[in-house]
């Protein structure tokens, strides 16, 4: 067992024994011996390869759970599947709050998911924890909507560094952009211009796609028309992949760039199964996280504990996708504020706790931490630039500041 | 997300074969590969089993595998042993994309509700020996495919002792259709790999694994018996690896290296075996290679340039064969209307014991 695997269970058996009084019942979802919990995400349908994102936390909290739970309540993580469609992410939501009384909602999936609850649940002070975006409304409106955080990298600080890392790297770059034509991408498309400076002039073409869409590959075609020697791809999974593809079936070579939320291994396993070993060899990303597939993270701490978990609790699930280990990561931060809410937890010290955030986590690649402050609510504040070669995505150089 | 594949197998029972004619004539086709690890008599530790089918065969509804006679099977296994190791390819009709899948195989619970429902449907028999779970995944999405595992009975023990049976949902119905495989999923190929469940034979010859792959009528859902083909796969054992060194001038200290190679008590020719040699038997680098004749037999010289005992060793591997026309001879028309369509003989590697030369 590696440090870091002691570290938690240290902590967890510390937490296991309760204070006098503490088996109380402090407020909704919160019993003598549980903490209940809710979220959303998509389980089925044609985003479904975030589910790990959900079942990864409920793993790392029967983890704890084994190892006494938070002050000895257990968790309880009760997972709606919103099939990614932001109205039934509402209704859901309702159903988690009213009907099972749930002390928080965690972790649910996605941006507009995330904006079409946070007006419901701020009214009702229902925490909103370490939402699945890093959407800017999310963390800068803390003023109106104090309840709700985000987790993810600020979106817009993301698309500028690949916009100051484009005009260094490729000064004259003809730029084309897809991008999903939401807060998500949009932010993304903001930053990157914001980053590319003046050079933002070099964008010769901007394609959206709607979310959900089936297909992205007349917009890749239309793209690859304007001449575009770059490439910027700021899709989710299904959608970045099917861009790798329909490039490398065009022939289209141009210096590439994908969004960190689609550098699980898979895609390019997919991509290059597809059209050849040399697609996306070469494209840029950015990340935060420990991949399991890695050679050269393999023997991380975080990497071991994450094997562990998914051997003990997730036996016959995909140890290779990412969004497990983002899960867990996010599930950590969770316990986290659990801890910090102390043995009477209420909505408010909830909050109070997630607000005042400065802990390491082993899923997170080194020199990061979740961080927050009454004043700022992007827990995840740097990011690694991530290059695609020999298999992986390698890390580049030091952390650089989203936020 | 786990998704179990749901069979429409009942429900196509009763569909008269001469209706889809047309589509029985369809040019389908598969492959099957079988091997050991080591392939050696009496021995459990592995066994792959490489199933192919092209994506443009119609899709198969039903991948029926039978272990020869000779083998033990070890069907005991506690529900929830992992007992080995798939990897596979499916196109996905609904993303235009071939996706890598793989995953581990578990062994499931035979009188589970979902396993004896399952076995009713897949194979007719309302309680298999043993089940076992094929969990593909790719980005975690995991389709949990189950491998119903049968004695055979009656006119089946012609085919073999034991029956794999895997069934799959239709991937190419409307978008909708109750029972469509998840994203219209149409496997490719599959390597699956189980350790201590198949013991080789005691006694060596070419062990023939026979498949039975049963399409759907294509667009429809419906299960195309007439066009059930029948696929072979062929292991020989053992792996015999002969090799003698000796002296030819112990004065020059030149040698030859000779023995023969065999697969089932058959000649390998045509073989590239590669020459290790070193003073320490644990220390062998390569020194050049040796094909084999006809016989299966090879030689090597060399000369040795230092005086000391030395050690010698050959090692060779073989990929999957087409053996079709060997292979397909009597095919087995009352269960295969469609016919044999392939036979292959395994891929394997070996290496000889090692021999030395006194200084």
């Amino acid at each position: 067992m590696n440090r870091a695997i002691f570290a938690v269970a240290g902590a967890a058996a510390l937490l296991a024994v309760p204070a006098a009084g503490a088996r109380e019942a402090a407020a909704p979802g919160v019993t003598a011996t549980q903490i209940v919990l809710g979220g959303t995400g998509p389980l089925t349908g044609s985003e479904s390869q975030y589910e790990p994102v959900l079942s990864g936390a409920n793993a790392y909290f029967a983890y704890v759970n084994a190892h006494g739970g938070v002050y000895g309540r257990k968790i309880v993580y009760k997972i709606e599947d919103d099939g990614y469609d932001p109205a039934k992410t509402a209704l859901l939501t309702s159903k988690l709050v009213e009907e099972d009384k749930v002390f928080a909602i965690f972790n649910s999936i996605g941006t507009e998911h995330a904006l079409a609850v946070r007006t419901y649940l701020n009214e009702r002070k229902v925490p909103q924890l370490f939402v699945g975006s890093g959407a800017t409304p999310l963390a800068r409106e803390h003023a109106t909507y104090p309840w709700t955080i985000g987790l993810l990298p600020s979106f817009a600080g993301e698309g500028a560094i690949y916009g100051r890392l484009i005009a260094k790297d490729h000064p004259n770059a003809k730029i084309a952009v897809l991008y999903e034509d939401d807060e998500y991408g949009s932010e993304l498309l903001a930053g990157l211009e914001r980053g590319l400076g003046a050079k933002a002039r070099q964008i010769v073409g901007r394609q959206s796609y709607a979310l959900n869409a089936d297909n992205v590959v007349s917009q890749v075609t239309s793209l690859e028309a304007t001449g575009a020697d770059t490439f910027v791809i700021f899709a989710l999974p299904k959608q970045a992949i099917q861009a790798f593809v329909a490039a490398g079936k065009l022939g289209w070579k141009p210096a590439e760039y994908v969004t960190s939320v689609s550098i699980d291994p898979a895609v390019m396993q997919i991509v290059r199964l597809n059209t050849g070993p040399q697609t996306g060899v070469g494209a840029t990303s950015t990340g935060f996280l420990h991949d399991p597939t890695n050679p050269t993270q393999k023997s991380s701490a975080g990497v071991r504990l994450y094997l562990q978990i998914m051997k003990r609790f997730l036996p016959n699930e995909d140890s290779k996708a990412v969004a497990h280990i983002y899960g867990m990561m996010a599930a950590y931060s969770m316990v986290a504020a659990l801890k910090g809410a102390g043995p009477r937890p209420t909505r408010a010290s909830l909050l109070r706790a997630a607000t005042h955030l400065d802990v390491a986590n082993p899923f997170l690649l080194p020199g990061l931490r979740v961080t927050t402050t009454p004043k700022d609510y992007f827990p995840l504040s740097k990011t690694y630039v991530v290059r695609y070669a020999h298999g992986f995505w390698n890390v580049i150089g030091k952390p650089l500041k989203t936020s | 997300m786990r998704n179990r594949y749901r069979v429409m197998l009942s429900a196509a029972a009763g569909v008269a074969t001469l209706a889809f004619a047309s589509s029985a004539l369809a040019a389908n086709t598969g492959t099957v590969a079988v091997w050991h690890t080591p392939q050696t008599l009496a021995n459990s530790q592995s066994t792959t089993i490489h199933v192919k089918v092209p994506q443009d065969t119609n899709p198969i509804a039903a991948v029926n595998i039978y272990g020869p006679a000779g083998y033990t099977v070890n069907a005991a296994q506690a529900p929830g042993t992992q007992i080995g190791n798939v990897d596979a390819t499916a196109f996905s009709r609904d993303n235009n994309l071939t996706l890598p899948l793989s995953g581990t195989v578990v062994t499931a619970d035979p009188a589970s509700s979902a396993s004896t429902s399952g076995s009713a449907q897949c194979t007719g028999v309302p309680k298999s020996e043993a089940v076992w779970i094929m969990n593909l995944s790719v980005a975690g999405n995991t389709l949990a495919i189950p491998v119903y595992v049968n004695p055979t009975a009656g006119p089946e023990t012609a085919l073999g002792a034991t029956k794999l049976s895997i069934c799959l949902p239709p991937p190419d119905v409307p978008v909708g259709t109750p029972g469509r495989s998840f994203q219209g999923a149409q496997l490719l190929e599959a390597i699956l790999t189980v350790k201590n469940v198949f013991t080789t034979p005691t006694s060596g010859g070419l062990a023939k694994w026979e498949t039975l792959f049963t399409p759907y009528n294509p667009g429809v859902g419906t299960i195309n018996r007439a066009g059930t083909f029948e696929a072979r796969a062929f292991v020989p054992l053992p792996i015999g690896f002969g090799v003698t060194a000796k002296y030819k001038s112990k004065k020059a200290r030149t040698y030859v290296l000779s023995g023969k190679i065999n697969e089932g008590g058959l000649p390998v020719s045509g073989l590239k075996l590669t020459v290790r040699r070193g003073t320490s038997p644990s220390k062998l680098a390569k020194v050049g290679t040796a094909t084999t004749t006809a016989s299966g037999s090879y030689s090597s010289a060399g000369k040795l340039k230092v005086k000391k005992t030395t050690y010698f060793q050959v090692t060779g591997a073989v990929g999957e064969r087409d053996y079709t026309a060997a292979g397909c001879q009597s095919p087995l028309t009352p269960f295969a209307p469609a016919g044999c369509v392939s036979a292959t003989l395994s891929p394997w590697s070996g290496k000889s014991v090692t021999v030395k030369l006194n200084k």
